[in-house]
């Protein structure tokens, strides 16, 4: 008798932990997955800033490197302010290691604005200046160059230990928001670290990381007249920031390289958010179901 | 007498000019409404993807009378085996797979060049069986075997080996003379139907093809080349629970291709290096298509209208 009482508090031991495993949910945390250093701003800088107010932990993640995107004398932003020191009307491209370290400066910065955690993926940008001389990734003059970093970010989504570097940041955070950029609909690092993030999501999914929902923002086809007048480009989250955009755009000012503390100009030139106080996603993954 | 002699020459300048006005007016109008040729051209990534792709539907339109472009965007570096196919397909129940020497039951890749060659060759079979013409652009494939060791683009023995071959086409959407290749293709194609792989759903070289064409083809439609419509297939996320849900993944165009099927096969098993003339089982067993005989694709431009 004593056995089967034994037998039978183990069978429903093990069946609660295997419950209880099951019903792990992801932690209140919103992880935005930005390309580039000032791109979790123009993306969702004002939901990041809104969930962090309502208590959420928030990761702001730099995919890449940042080699370029620095210039000396103005912003990359045509209607930025000069930085001159000489006047001179021209731009001239900043050099790899500089870059990278202005702009992981400027990324702490804005992070610390949200009240953020920061991460660093280091994934390779596609290329970098030496001198007034663009070099490119696969290029004999790339590998001379050198730059720390690992593969660039859309070869890295062949790899699975790349893959894992974003899946142990998944198991790090197990958040319950993830916002990425438009899958398929832009340019080369955003679409790799879009996909990127895909794939580790899945891949947390498949092995019962607790994590919640995978949201994109819109872009690209989903904005041409088919998607459009089809529904398929219509949003499906649409998060009101009112209240949050002081802080969006604080945040967004620290990147002074890229915007020159234009930051609103900036980010409404590139039409990433153009409702500005409604900031929109659809959704790729919901795992909370 | 002399008034008409004076009003003869001028009255004839009047209609030539009016004649060469209502000419320049018509050539412009024609420019503005100048269609897309009856032409399909299916882009895909690798020098088999045409056929999984859309090979039906491409057998359907070319049997019609619309000329054919099957193009082959990377140069193939990789996928060939010895021993076994490429691609990694077991042969059905009963059937052996037939180029094994040695019954080694383990696959060993074959080096860039070979694999470029055969993959090469057998595009053109397949093209050849269509009807079609086909086009290699020849951007790099981002891994290649030496050997058994894996060698990956943008490392020091890829670019000692320097196979031939344009930038890798994913960092290619990058830049305006890459965009170009594909835009001076539809510049001389002029076709009515484009399909592609999936727009962000599918693995680098695909989603990489995919964007280029994506780009090329607004390129186009911004200069005023005629490009008809711009269809993709329904894969990665688009597949996945929200997006079936939601109707974002639903595709809009349905293609009945019963009576190509037997085409497609045809054309898929010239591919032997990676289905070892398995194409059906190949394709079935890499994809799980509701009905194989319709293939169904998302309209991501319509430049039609």
């Amino acid at each position: 008798m004593n056995k089967i009482l034994i037998l039978s508090y183990l069978l429903l031991f093990i069946e609660g932990s295997v419950l209880s495993q099951a019903k792990e949910t992801p932690d209140k945390c919103i992880l935005v997955f930005g390309a580039h250093a000032d791109d979790v701003d123009e993306i969702a800088g004002g939901t990041f800033a809104k969930y962090i107010a309502s208590g959420y932990k928030g990761v702001y993640v730099s995919v890449t490197n940042n080699l370029a995107g620095c210039n000396i004398e103005k912003t990359p932003y045509s209607k930025g302010p000069r930085f001159t020191v000489s006047d001179s009307p021209f731009k001239y491209p900043c050099d790899g290691l500089e870059t990278n370290q202005i702009r992981s400066v400027e990324a702490r910065a804005a992070a610390a604005v949200y009240g953020a955690e920061i991460e660093f993926l280091d994934f390779c940008e596609p290329e970098v200046y030496f001198g007034r001389k663009v070099i490119i990734y696969g290029t004999q003059d790339f590998l001379d160059y050198n730059p720390p970093g690992r593969r660039q970010i859309n070869l890295a989504t062949r790899y699975s230990e790349d893959v894992n570097v974003v899946f142990e940041l998944l198991k790090k955070y197990k958040p319950e928001i993830v916002i990425i950029h438009t899958l398929g609909g832009e340019k080369l690092d955003h679409e790799g670290s879009a996909y990127m993030m895909y794939l580790a999501f899945t891949r947390a999914i498949a092995r019962n990381i607790p994590v919640g929902k995978l949201w994109m923002t819109v872009n690209g086809w989903l904005l041409d007249n088919p998607a459009q007048s089809n529904g398929k480009g219509k949003p499906d989250i649409q998060i009101n920031v009112r209240d949050h955009l002081k802080i969006k755009y604080e945040a967004l000012n620290k990147h002074l390289s890229q915007n020159g503390g234009a930051g609103r100009e900036y980010v409404m030139n590139n039409k990433t958010q153009p409702k500005e106080v409604i900031e929109e996603f659809m959704t790729v993954i919901d795992n909370t179901k | 007498m002399n008034f008409r002699i004076f009003f003869k020459p001028l009255t004839s300048i009047f209609y030539y000019l009016i004649f060469l006005l209502l000419f320049l007016l018509n050539s412009v109008s024609t420019t503005g409404q100048v269609k897309p040729r009856k032409c399909i051209l299916v882009f895909g990534a690798h020098a088999d993807d045409v056929e999984s792709l859309a090979g039906g539907t491409f057998a359907k339109y070319i049997s019609k009378g619309y000329q054919g472009v099957y193009v082959c965007v990377i140069n193939n570096t990789a996928g060939c085996a010895i021993e076994s196919v490429g691609g990694g397909t077991h042969a059905p129940l009963g059937k052996k797979i037939l180029f094994s020497v040695s019954n080694s039951p383990q696959t060993y890749p074959v080096d860039a060049l070979e694999t470029i060659q055969i993959r090469q060759e057998e595009a053109r079979n397949a093209a050849n069986s269509f009807g079609a013409i086909p086009e290699f652009l020849n951007f790099s494939q981002p891994e290649f075997f030496l050997g058994r060791r894996l060698v990956i683009y943008g490392m020091k023995e890829y670019i000692e080996f320097d196979p031939p071959g344009r930038r890798q086409v994913t960092l290619a959407t990058r830049y305006d003379e890459d965009v170009d290749i594909v835009y001076e293709l539809l510049k001389k194609y002029q076709p009515e139907i484009v399909i592609t792989h999936t727009l962000g759903g599918e693995k680098l070289d695909h989603e990489g093809s995919a964007y280029m064409m994506y780009l090329a083809f607004k390129k186009a439609m911004d200069n005023g080349i005629p490009v008809g419509k711009l269809w993709m297939t329904v894969n990665g996320w688009l597949t996945d629970i929200p997006a079936s849900e939601n109707g974002r993944g639903k595709p809009d165009v349905r293609i009945n291709i019963s009576k190509h099927l037997r085409l497609k096969y045809t054309t898929l098993n010239k591919h032997f290096s990676q289905n070892g003339g398995f194409g059906r089982d190949y394709i079935m067993e890499s994809h799980t298509p509701v009905n194989e005989r319709f293939e169904e694709f998302i309209t991501v431009i319509d430049n039609t209208r």
